[in-house]
């Protein structure tokens, strides 16, 4: 055991033990083991999931030998599955391995069942035929399916599964849900024993801020009819009274109660993607309800019942400039806040659940307190299936995509379909012959053509390079982009590892939603994932809605998102970038014009903003006009974190 | 060694073709796998999370030629992801188990592996390759190499840049679900130098906090290992990677947090905070270290378009990447033609060594400087004989040791302090001394 951690503490860091007993319990099926499929299994051989099977029928060649590491020399002419299983079972012995000597599509037609026993299947190089089918059957038995597939320098991963339920999605930028707009009775008490103007020097400058700001909020309150502060004028009123109990310019408690002042005018509100789950009609309870939408229903009743609409508190403070005392103090206001309110959520639990004629105690505390402590964000996918996808149902999308979209993320989707339909009818995939180059050329656009036909859309075209470039792949498998694929596709997995048939737990992290394509073409490596579909078909008037809700919270995403819009949404925009990165933009604030903040200055483009950590340039100014209606934004006050 | 017929079927798809989206130059034939094979030497630096999967990527790459060098020794907590070691290679070198397996498993790559600190080996060590590759987990490892490889740069009088002077770097970095690549072609897109901004301040707490107010189980963990472990333990240097000192941290850490009220101090967070622990898996190590390695292939025979320069990896909520060119500083100590700095054109050698000494952008930098002027040694620290000879040019102009071109020129500096040399820009002030 104590190996066992030792071996794997860098990952228990991040998922803990119950994830990695999630993990231990995952068995793999992987179909075809190439590298792309030998690297997603290497990767989660080393997490050390439960076991794994290799359905692949091939005998190690020598091009393996030239792309693969987990075959060798020694095993040139044998069985591939079986030297791949040997090789993956030495990095961890703990491991269950096995493997057929099968054709997955041979087995898919004479052995559906074969699926059933796993936690998850990886099906790698697979045709577009083969694998609806295996959609079908792996939807039936509820069994994830991950779809990953290199081709040349472009690859694709795909998730296919009914639906994923995401319980501790871990936010890279937790929100402090303090309350301070309206402390409840214990918490205001609690408050009230603190006189914020005590002549002692120290004792004034160890009031944790939480205190001092709701007791400003308070007095504001009183003042203004029950009103808090709205407007920038009040705002900065609002300031200013805080300010004014300062006894001196060091005081560090004071320094953290105006960099956290918005919070108390702009608390953390109900995301979009939280109040869909909330109103989806799977929130309706029967007796075939899983254990997470009863926890879902739950939460409803306590919103409703119990909590004037507020999610339950998770009780969590973050650390402030105060005596060890009273910090400790404040922070078990907290945590018993927390508790009552899973105890209250705990009750509607018990009562769905004999409702319904369950066990009332089927359904843990701890599991209802995780769920609590992470309500503010659920997440629930769902995931179209293969067969819609392929079918003229998505081709609006499609077409929008082509419309809209500045780099070629698209056609090398529709090109990594029409290489299957080519090799569906010249029973070969394209370029795979020096002499026929050229012809192939000519062939796969007419396929691309075709297609796009098929599919419905209109007036689009792919490009000529694009179509040169995956005949002079020739259906290689480079070891680097396969290790790229394989490498998503584990960690797609790794989000999902405890999908077990009596679905009583849960996932961990948010998993990509759809379909992304890459390349390693011209400028960048672009990969599109749950943004890329969550944004791209929504107007920019629901976006900049979406942006708003997110107000308030330091998130990345929330750049990223935008970057993302400037640059692919709103093509005029373009030459906006941001120039930071994920390690230096968490302390930046968004805002949208008309938002809830009134005073927003209009800023085509971005504000530069410099200050320690974070530099935005400005480029040029929106040439379009009516961009400015959505997409005006400005990045203002930004939030210093505690100084050393 | 005969090569097997067919074994790079797959990259000689990329190699022997000719297309439309390739790199500048690119000319497809079969002497690419020779070079790849034979001619570019490339470093691996590092031999963890990234490094093995470097190793592996670029053996598989058709990379012939590849040197390692790391300073570590293998532990238990390597193995969920640096695949190249097993449990029972605990404790043996990085680079040399790494080379090894490498080379049982890959036929015809020769791997040379360097159990050593970067900073042992000498600049001519880092001058043989064509690539370096970063696989390293600190901004000091990487500043380091930073100001080696800025140091190979020349630049023409006229500020162009000697093409062939530029040793290309491809830099990867994890820390759990993301990641970053990038490309960094010195005097061309930004080092290091240019970009610090981009890596996160380091958390540390107030020691006043941490001795007086303690508030978080890491308050007390940080109390016990800066300021107790002195305080009781007298003369002890405090090694991390000691269990029983490990174990004394932990519990006395316990006892104060018990004294404090504050609930949640474990060993693992202990060792957390004490060695300041990274977490890492294997799939963003896998993702990474390919595009890097991708980079490289790109780098040695253009085969494809290259990476404009940064590209970042979020797999936390659902898998995002963005790539961004982010731009060099045209006044960065490390690669530009020349750090701009002005004096007064009656200023003489001595003065402007002063003004350099004294100019907060070189602080820590330098302690004796000696200058050159187009290859002229202005004023040498040593040998004695050269101080001795350069020592009268201190009371000279600078301007009249310049040629007397009132519009400057780049002075080189080398010190001890430094890697390289650092290249200043001298321009002089506006107004001429008549006298």
């Amino acid at each position: 055991m104590a190996q066992r951690n030792n071996k794997y503490d860098r990952q228990l860091r991040i998922w803990g033990d119950h994830g990695q007993a999630a993990l231990e319990h995952a068995s793999v099926c992987l179909l075809n083991c190439g590298p792309t499929g030998s690297e997603a299994l290497k990767n989660l051989v080393l997490g050390g999931i439960g076991s794994f099977t290799i359905v692949d029928p091939s005998r190690v060649e020598a091009a393996d030998l030239g792309n693969n590491f987990l075959v060798s020399w020694e095993n040139l002419g044998q069985s591939k599955a079986r030297s791949v299983c040997a090789l993956l079972q030495e990095l961890n012995e703990s491991v269950g391995a096995k493997f057929v000597e099968e054709s997955p599509e041979a087995l898919l037609d004479s052995n559906p069942s074969f699926f059933a026993s796993f936690t998850l299947v990886i099906a790698t190089q697979m045709p577009e035929k083969a694998l609806i089918k295996l959609d079908e059957t792996c939807r039936q038995q509820r069994v994830m399916l991950l779809v990953a597939r290199s081709y040349g320098l472009a690859g694709l991963v795909r998730i296919c599964i009914q639906e994923h339920d995401v319980i501790e999605s871990k936010p890279d930028n937790p929100v402090d849900d303090l309350r301070l707009h309206k402390p409840w009775p214990e918490l205001k008490r609690f408050v009230d024993q603190f006189d914020i103007d005590a002549k002692d020097q120290l004792e004034h400058q160890h009031i944790p801020f939480a205190i001092i700001l709701v007791k400003v909020a308070e007095e504001w309150k009183a003042a203004h009819g029950g009103r808090l502060p709205s407007g920038s004028k009040e705002r900065a009123e609002f300031k200013a009274a805080v300010r004014a109990r300062k006894q001196s310019d060091d005081e560090d408690n004071y320094k953290e109660a105006l960099a956290s002042a918005y919070k108390v005018w702009a608390p953390p509100t109900i995301s979009s993607e939280l109040h869909s789950v909330l109103d989806d009609s799977a929130v309706e309870i029967h007796s075939t309800s899983t254990d997470f939408w009863i926890l879902v229903a739950a939460l409803k009743m306590f919103m409703a019942n119990d909590a004037d609409g507020d999610l339950p508190l998770d009780g969590a403070i973050p650390d402030m400039h105060s005596y060890t005392d009273y910090y400790i103090r404040l922070q078990k206001v907290y945590q018993d806040r927390a508790e009552a309110n899973v105890s209250a959520v705990e009750a509607n639990v018990k009562s769905i659940l004999r409702k319904i004629a369950r066990d009332s105690l089927s359904i843990s505390r701890s599991t209802i307190k995780q769920f609590c402590k992470n309500a503010r964000n659920l997440r629930v996918l769902r995931y179209r299936t293969l067969a819609d996808e392929f079918s003229p149902l998505a081709a609006f999308k499609i077409q929008r995509l082509l419309a809209v979209e500045e780099s070629s993320n698209v056609e090398i989707y529709i090109l990594l379909r029409a290489v299957d339909q080519f090799a569906a009818t010249y029973n070969r995939y394209p370029g795979i012959f020096d002499r026929e180059l050229e012809q192939d050329v000519l062939r796969l656009k007419a396929i691309c053509i075709n297609l796009l036909n098929d599919i419905g859309v209109n007036g689009a075209s792919i490009s000529e390079d694009l179509i040169s470039e995956f005949c002079r792949f020739g259906a290689a498998e480079i070891h680097c982009v396969a290790s790229v694929i394989g490498g998503i596709a584990s960690q797609e997995a790794i989000k999902e590892p405890s999908y077990t048939m009596q679905l009583n737990r849960h996932h961990q992290f948010c998993s990509c939603r759809c379909i992304f394509v890459l390349i390693w073409q011209s400028l960048c490596v672009s990969i599109f994932g749950a943004l890329y579909t969550n944004i791209l078909f929504k107007t920019p008037e629901v976006y900049a809605h979406i942006m708003l809700e997110h107000s308030g919270c330091f998130n990345v995403n929330l750049i990223l998102l935008f970057t993302y819009v400037l640059t692919y949404v709103h093509p005029y925009t373009a030459l906006c970038s941001i120039t930071g990165s994920y390690a230096c933009v968490y302390n930046i604030e968004v805002y949208i014009k008309g938002g809830r903040d009134d005073q927003v200055s209009t800023y085509h483009g971005i504000h530069p903003i410099v200050n320690g950590n974070c530099r935005f340039l400005q480029r040029e100014a929106c040439p379009r006009k009516s961009c400015s209606e959505h997409l005006v934004l400005r990045f203002f006050e930004v939030y210093h974190p505690p100084t050393v | 060694m005969e090569e097997l017929q067919g074994r790079w079927h797959d990259l000689d798809r990329l190699l022997l073709r000719p297309g439309n989206l390739v790199g500048p130059g690119f000319e497809p034939c079969a002497e690419l796998r020779d070079l790849l094979q034979n001619d570019c030497k490339v470093l691996v630096i590092g031999a963890g999370g990234l490094g093995c999967e470097l190793l592996k990527d670029l053996a598989l790459s058709g990379f012939g030629n590849i040197d390692v060098i790391d300073m570590d020794t293998i532990d238990v907590s390597n193995l969920n992801r640096q695949f190249l070691f097993r449990i029972h290679d605990v404790g043996k070198p990085k680079a040399q188990v790494a080379a090894d397996r490498i080379m049982q498993r890959v036929k015809g790559v020769m791997v040379t592996a360097h159990f050593c600190r970067i900073e042992e080996k000498d600049v001519d060590f880092y001058r043989q390759f064509q690539i370096i590759m970063l696989g390293l987990d600190s901004l000091e490892a990487r500043s380091y190499i930073n100001s080696v490889v800025c140091s190979f740069l020349e630049y023409e009088p006229d500020g162009g840049l000697d093409y062939s002077t530029i040793k290309p770097m491809v830099d990867g970095g994890t820390e759990g679900f993301k990641g970053h690549a990038r490309v960094i072609l010195p005097g061309v897109t930004p080092c290091f130098q240019c970009t610090l901004w981009l890596f996160p301040p380091q958390i540390t707490f107030p020691l006043c906090t941490l001795a007086e107010t303690p508030r978080s189980p890491a308050h007390c963990i940080e109390y016990v290992h800066l300021i107790q472990w002195g305080q009781d333990r007298v003369g002890e240097k405090f090694d991390s990677d000691s269990p029983e000192h490990m174990k004394w941290i932990f519990e006395q850490a316990v006892k104060r947090a018990t004294q404090f009220c504050i609930s949640g101090v474990t060993y693992s967070l202990t060792q957390g905070v004490v060695k300041n622990i990274i977490p890492a898996i294997a799939s963003t190590n896998a993702i990474v270290s390919a595009v890097c390695a991708l980079e490289a292939l790109k780098i040695a025979t253009m085969c494809s378009k290259g990476m404009d320069n940064y590209m970042m990896y979020v797999g936390t909520q659902g898998v995002y990447t963005h790539t961004v060119s982010y731009e060099k500083d045209p006044n960065c100590i490390m690669c530009s033609p020349g750090v701009p700095i002005e004096v007064d054109c009656s200023c003489t050698l001595q003065e402007c060594i002063d003004t350099l000494l004294n100019d907060q952008r070189f602080k820590a930098k330098l302690s004796r400087p000696s200058v050159s002027f187009q290859g002229t040694n202005l004023y040498m620290q040593a040998p004695p004989i050269l101080e001795e000879l350069t020592r009268p040019n201190l009371r000279l102009s600078l301007l009249s040791l310049m040629g007397g071109n009132p519009s400057g020129g780049v002075l080189n500096i080398n010190d001890k302090k430094l890697h390289g040399v650092l290249r200043v820009r001298v321009s002089f002030s506006k107004e001429m001394d008549t006298t």
